[in-house]
Parts: structure tokens; sequence; C-alpha cells
């Protein structure tokens, strides 16, 4: 589910409110906020389209979930493999934004491929055959890894 | 391997242009050099070419080469990559020449496969050759050439190693016969959609297409578009959604696991890596720039190290010989002296050498105080740029721009803003969402001085003292952070995370930072000569009718009252409109004058910087985005700038700073 998406409060569906634009045709609404849920037609705000809500968007989250950063799957993460150890990638969680599977997969990052991993702070860097990629931590916390071994223990 | 070649075909010679494609940071620009023969800025970073480039080969004058900006694979990405791929779409091609990174082979060949699937004559040129050695890599490149079907011509761009040899083949005129055998389902989709495209004008092959537009290549899918008839593009689209719904990743990762695939086995039989890289002192140094502790101490040093090449030998004394020395004891008075002697009509003595005069004030300006900065500061980022460290600076400072909304890529046209904020601001096509383009721009046209700003601002506060520095520069961050994390949370939209390639450190040649900092002065004197000239003319004629007066006058509420300078500094803002870097030239000469107090020249430098940076870079943001936005721009940066700056006049009288 991405961040923009909607949880239709009557049905539970999840939905782009980009898409399901209410009363499209209607000429007083022509720049409304409203959205309806596609599943059952349950009529709400775009929160998106709310200046206030963007504006109130700063304001600390009182009695909301801390899982900002942390991984939604189970397994090794490419942010839990220790700089200077080798791992193989297993895959990406379902949430991995898809422009940057496919940057990754351009520079060769495909399945059971080995990389060394070089640092996570200020981001984590791995190298990939001859070349260096740094990448933000929540990147790096969406990659599912395998097979970690240590690169060299003495030196690294 | 799964994939066949057969004998490649000799084609005739025809019209149509060469295309120089390649990854980001693989040494296209050099080699356009190299083969052409004409400069253009060539840097360690991605990026550097946002515009394409056209130049005839030296040797082979009928053919013109096109330099297009790096691209990481097709589908593209940010918009400098969606140009590549306009220019392979819409341009007659009768070759394409691709630079590839000969260490980097596997994702060199990802690319290459996608071009020689193209169906138009093809030359790989592996450039980097050297680096390759010296990290003991070997390469079979006449097999590699076999397997491909392409002509493969290694080459040390940057020693000119290779040139001759790919002349020659850039006439051989040869098309890859290259095909490699995807999914059948994705076959059998290939072969339907290619049905629709007969007739289509383009250099690029029918099942290249339909490769493309399955892995929804937005540059193909709107070409496509156009040329196609409505119920046969929807048609497709049902067909490209139905070929999807059997595969669980997307169609673009499935095609290219298929190209990963082959390219892995051909490794394997091209490739001997005796395991020689990542080791000497310019791998410790890349890792100690991106170290979370001393990462920020060498950005400290090299901070140091500009201000103090820059700032104080560049605006201090190169200035001082140039302005006091050559233009105040000899120069100005031998021009004074002729125009009077030759042309002894008072109006026109007045024009050209009087107090706001076309040579004593323009030319001066432009000559004597601009020139020495912005030199040193080009020759400074030259060094920066060619030894690898500003996608460093990128992973460095990436979790500051996150709290922007950005990401640490952010950093490459902000820095390169430092150095002319009109060339930073088309450098900003590098990110890849719209609304990174649009914060960033918004936050040069702010808060980022150019270097000749820069200069002058550092020239007129190192004469006040080093809390001076400190408050401005405070001031100025505080700004840039407090509008970029505002503007971020108004904006709709998600941030990009960061993923960035960091290229190896390398020591900079002289040759080539020389080249380009002689063309960035080339096109910085180009740009500021005509601006300085029109503004002097301009304050010419208010000052002749008296319009200036009345100007000071008026102004003298917002600039007296408000800001609590002397009036006259209304001038230095009102040029400040075409040039904002004239502007601070004009406080700095009133400065120098003693007619400004230290709380003063604060308030005055903070102000100046927080304007609109010139009248070209305004141009440059209606260009990029639209005339909406650059008025929009404009009309929000203006007033905020004199708001700071009365602001920080209150509370820096309050507390009784520099009284």
């Amino acid at each position: 589910m991405s961040v923009k998406d909607i949880e239709c409060s009557l049905c539970g569906y999840s939905y782009n409110p980009e898409q399901h634009i209410a009363c499209q045709s209607c000429p007083v609404h022509s720049n409304c906020n409203l959205v309806c849920c596609p599943e059952c037609g349950y009529q709400t705000v775009d929160p998106q389209g709310s200046l206030l809500v963007r504006l109130a968007s700063f304001l600390p989250k009182f009695g909301s979930p801390r899982n900002k950063g942390r991984k939604n799957f189970a397994g090794i993460s490419l942010a839990d493999i220790p700089p200077g150890w080798r791992a193989e990638l297993a895959g990406f969680s379902d949430d991995f934004p898809e422009d940057r599977k496919a940057y990754l997969q351009a520079y060769g990052l495909v399945l059971n491929h080995p990389f060394l991993v070089v640092q996570h702070s200020p981001v984590t860097i791995i190298r990939l055959d001859n070349i260096e990629l740094a990448l933000e931590n929540d990147l790096a916390r969406g990659i599912k890894v395998q097979n970690p071994v240590i690169e060299n223990p003495k030196k690294e | 391997m799964e994939c066949h070649t057969t004998p490649q075909v000799q084609i005739e010679s025809k019209d149509g242009s060469i295309a120089l494609v390649g990854h980001p940071n693989v040494g296209k620009s050099v080699l356009f050099q190299k083969l052409t023969g004409q400069r253009v800025i060539v840097a360690n970073y991605p990026g550097t070419t946002v515009e394409v480039t056209r130049g005839s080969l030296r040797d082979l004058p009928e053919m013109i080469l096109v330099d297009t900006p790096g691209v990481i694979a097709f589908p593209p990405h940010s918009e400098d990559e969606q140009v590549t791929g306009r220019v392979l779409l819409y341009e007659p091609l009768r070759a394409i020449l691709q630079v590839g990174d000969a260490k980097n082979l596997r994702r060199t060949l990802n690319l290459t496969i996608q071009l020689a699937e193209m169906g138009v004559p093809l030359v790989l040129a592996l450039n980097m050759m050297d680096e390759a050695h010296s990290r003991g890599i070997q390469l079979e490149n006449d097999l590699l050439a076999e397997y491909l079907s392409v002509p493969v011509i290694p080459t040390t761009a940057i020693r000119s190693q290779g040139i001759k040899e790919l002349n020659s083949a850039l006439q051989t005129y040869l098309v890859p016969n290259f095909r490699l055998a995807y999914p059948s389902d994705i076959e059998n989709t290939v072969a339907k959609i290619s049905t629709n495209f007969s007739g289509l004008q383009t250099s690029i092959s029918r099942r290249s297409l339909a490769l493309l537009w399955l892995s929804g290549d937005p540059v193909t899918e709107k070409w496509l578009e156009e040329n196609l008839a409505g119920e046969i593009f929807q048609e497709m689209r049902s067909q490209r959604q139905v070929l999807q719904l059997s595969h669980v990743e997307p169609l673009s990762y499935v095609i290219q696991g298929a190209r990963l695939n082959y390219i892995d086995g051909l490794l394997k039989a091209v490739v001997t890596d005796a395991g020689g890289g990542w080791r000497g002192i310019s791998t410790s140094l890349g890792r100690w720039a991106t170290h979370p502790f001393w990462g920020w101490i060498i950005l400290a040093i090299i901070l140091y190290g500009l201000y103090w090449f820059v700032g104080i030998f560049g605006a201090g004394t190169l200035v001082g010989l140039l302005e006091e020395n050559l233009f105040g004891q000899f120069v100005n008075p031998w021009v004074v002296e002729q125009v009077t002697h030759l042309a002894p009509i008072p109006i026109l003595v007045e024009l050209l050498v009087g107090e706001y005069g076309l040579w004593t004030m323009g030319m001066t300006y432009a000559l004597a105080l601009i020139l020495p900065i912005v030199s040193t500061f080009f020759l400074a980022f030259g060094v920066l740029e060619d030894s690898g460290y500003l996608p460093r600076l990128a992973a460095l400072s990436n979790r500051l721009f996150q709290r922007m909304g950005l990401n640490g890529k952010a950093v490459l046209p902000m820095v390169l803003g430092l150095g002319c904020v009109t060339m930073a601001t088309l450098t900003t096509r590098v990110l890849e969402s719209r609304r990174e383009r649009l914060l960033v721009i918004l936050l040069l046209a702010l808060a980022i001085p150019c270097s000749a700003q820069l200069g002058v601002v550092m020239g007129i506060l190192a004469g006040v003292s080093f809390g001076a520095m400190m408050i401005w520069s405070g001031v100025v961050a505080l700004v840039l952070l407090a509008i970029g994390w505002l503007a971020a949370r108004l904006m709709p939209g998600e941030r990009t995370r960061l993923l960035v390639e960091l290229p190896p450190m390398r020591r900079p040649v002289f040759s080539n930072v020389a080249v380009k900092t002689l063309a960035r002065i080339e096109w910085y004197l180009k740009e500021v000569v005509p601006l300085f000239l029109l503004g002097t003319a301009l304050l010419f004629a208010l000052d002749l009718t008296g319009v200036l007066d009345q100007i000071i006058r008026i102004g003298e509420p917002l600039v007296a009252g408000w800001l609590g300078l002397p009036p006259e500094a209304s001038a230095a803002f009102l040029v400040g409109f075409l040039r904002r870097d004239f502007g601070a030239t004009g406080l700095f000469v009133m400065q120098s004058e003693g007619l400004l107090t230290p709380i003063q020249i604060v308030v005055a430098m903070v102000t100046i910087t927080l304007f609109i940076p010139c009248l070209a870079s305004v141009l440059m943001i209606a260009k990029e985005r639209d005339w909406k936005t650059a008025a929009a721009m404009v009309v929000l940066i203006m007033p905020l700038a004199f708001l700071i700056g009365g602001l920080l006049y209150r509370v820096l009288f309050t507390i009784g700073w520099g009284l």
C-alpha cells in the first residue's frame, strides 16, 4: 500500500485516491477533494488534497504506531548485514519502489547476485562488481538478502 | 546463453546523425570532445550533459555526432534520461556509438543489448580501459564483438587512446543481427504488437519498439500514442495488461532479467577478473568522504579551502590587484583620457566613463570585480567535480536534504548553483520527480548565492568580522532549511529515496579542469557583460532623467526605514533585479567608501542574497518549467527577502550587535 492510498472506512478496501475522484462530471465539484471507494462507493475526503492536512503533517503524531524504518517482512534485510560482509539478493519487500528496483536491476543487482556491504551510516553503501552504490537506509530495509558471509574478518 | 547472432549486414551510408549513448559518468563528453574537437562541460558526476550537444566529427566532417545525457537503462526514469530516449526515437540515425565502462561490463552490456536490439548500426567503445587494467580486469574484446555482432573498440578517452580506431569503426555501418530470446509469452506478444508498427517513421526496429512498449517506456508510449490509431493503441494496452497478469514482477523486470541472465553467461566467456580493485589511496579517500564523522571534517576542510581560494585569494588579492592597481591606476584613467579626447561631448563622456559609465561601472564591475571571483570559483569547482567528491557529498548530506523533502542528489544542482544559479537550474533535470525539481529550483532562486555574489559577499564580510560572516551564513542557511522544510510539506507528492552511484575518486586531469574552467568563464562573461551594460545604461538613464532620485525617495521607507540602510542603497537593489551580484557589487563599493556600518553590511548582504538571482535565471526557470512558476517564485521571493532583512536589522539592533 502506498503512503498516498486511502483505506475505505466502510469496507476496508485500499485504493489510490487520484484514480477514484468523485463526481467528475459535476460542475459544482470540479476541484473538490472528494473521492469514492471503487468497491462500495463510500465517499470520503482525500487528505492529500487538503492544504490544511499537509500543513498539519509536521505536528507530532501522538498515538500513531512507530513503525517508521522497520522492515515489513520476515528474514534478513540489507540493513541487518554488518559492514564487511557479503550477501546475495533474495528479493524486495512488497512496498519497495518500482523505479528504485529497476535502477538496482540496471546496475546488475539481481536475484542471487553477491555484493559487499561497505557501510550503513549516513547511508548504506554496497559494492556490486566494480561499482559502489549509495542507497538510503529506508531502501536497504526493503531489500531481502540471503547467505551472508564475512568477507575479510581482520581487515573489515 | 539463449541468443543468436547472424553475420553482420553492411548498409549503405545514409543521412542522419550518430547518437553518442552511455551510462552517466563513463566519459561520453570527453569522447565527444576528442571526436569533434568541441568543448562541452565534463565532470566526474552524473548529469553533466543536460542538453543535447551536436558536433561534426573532426576526421569525418559530414557526420554529426549527438552527445546525449547519460542513461542507466531503458525505460528512462529522470527527465534527462528521457532526452536520450527521445533522440533515439525521433532523430534520423545513421549509427549509435555506445560508450561503456570497461570495468563495469555487466551493466554496460545491459545497455548494449538494448541498443543492439534497436537494429541501428552500433559501435561499442569500451572506455576507461586503464582503470579496468589497474583493477586486474582483462577483456576478450574480439570474442565479445563476435558474440554481440558489434565492433568493440577499447578506449581511454582521457588519454586519446583508441580514438583513431573508433573513427574507422564509425565508417563501417554494421547493423547488429543480435537477437536475444525472451520467455515465450513475451516473444508471442512482441510478435503480435510488432505488426502494428509497419510504416512508422523511426530509426529503431519494430521488435525493439515492442519491447520498450512492454517495459512501460514513457517516451515510446507517448510516441506510439501520437503515431498510432486510437483503437490500435488501446488494444496494445490490453495486450500488455493481459501479459502482465501472467507475471508477478513488472514486465520491465522480467525483460531485464532475461538480458542479465544472458550477460552473466557472456561475462564468464569474455572477462578475467584478478580481483585487484578497491585498494589504494583513492578507495580510502572515497570511504573517508562518506564516513559519518570524518566525512564532515573533510567537508569542513574543503569549504575552508574554497573560502580561502575564492573569498580571500579571488575576492581579496586578485580583485585588489585588478580593480585598484590595474583598472584604478592604469586602465580607467587611460580610457577616461581617450574618451574625453576623442569624443568631447559631455553626455557621451558621462555615458561611457561617468559615475554610471558603461566602462567605468559596467565593464569595470564585470572584468575587475567579478571575473577574478568566478574564475577562482570555477577552477576550484572543476577540481571538485573531476575528483568524484560530489556524489559522495550527496550521500553524506542525504539526511539534511531529507528534512527538506528531497534526497542527497539535490546537493549537485545546489553546489553548482554556488557557481551559477542559471546553469544549476538547468541541471535540476537530474532529479527524478517534478516535485523535487520544483523544490530545488525554488531553493536555488531563494538562498543559493552564485560565485560572483558569494565572492563579493565574502570580500565585504571578511572586512567586517568573522561574526558577520557567521550571522550571514547562519541566517541564509536557516531560511534555506525553513523554506525547504515548509515547501516540502505544502507540495503534494512523495520524496524519492536516494540511490546514487559513487564513481571512483580520481586525481583531476589538469587539461580537463582548465578547459572547462575556460568554457565556463566564456559562458559566464557572455551572460554577465550584456546584463551589466544594460544595468549601467538603465542607471545612467534614470540618473539623467532624475527618476533615480525619485526611486531612491520612493524606496526610502523600504530601504532606509525597514532595512535601516542609507537611501542610496536603493540603486543597488534596483540593479539587483538584473543580477544580484551587480547589486552586491554596488553595496561593495558603498562599503569601501565607508558609507555602511557593520550592521548595515550584514543586513544588506542577507537581503541581496535572498533576492531573485538574476534576469537570466528567471528566464531559465520559465524555460524549464513555465512562466506561471517563474512569476510565482518572483512574487514569493522578493517580499520574503525584504521581510527577513528587516527582521534581522531589528534583531541585531535590539541585541546591540555591531553598534
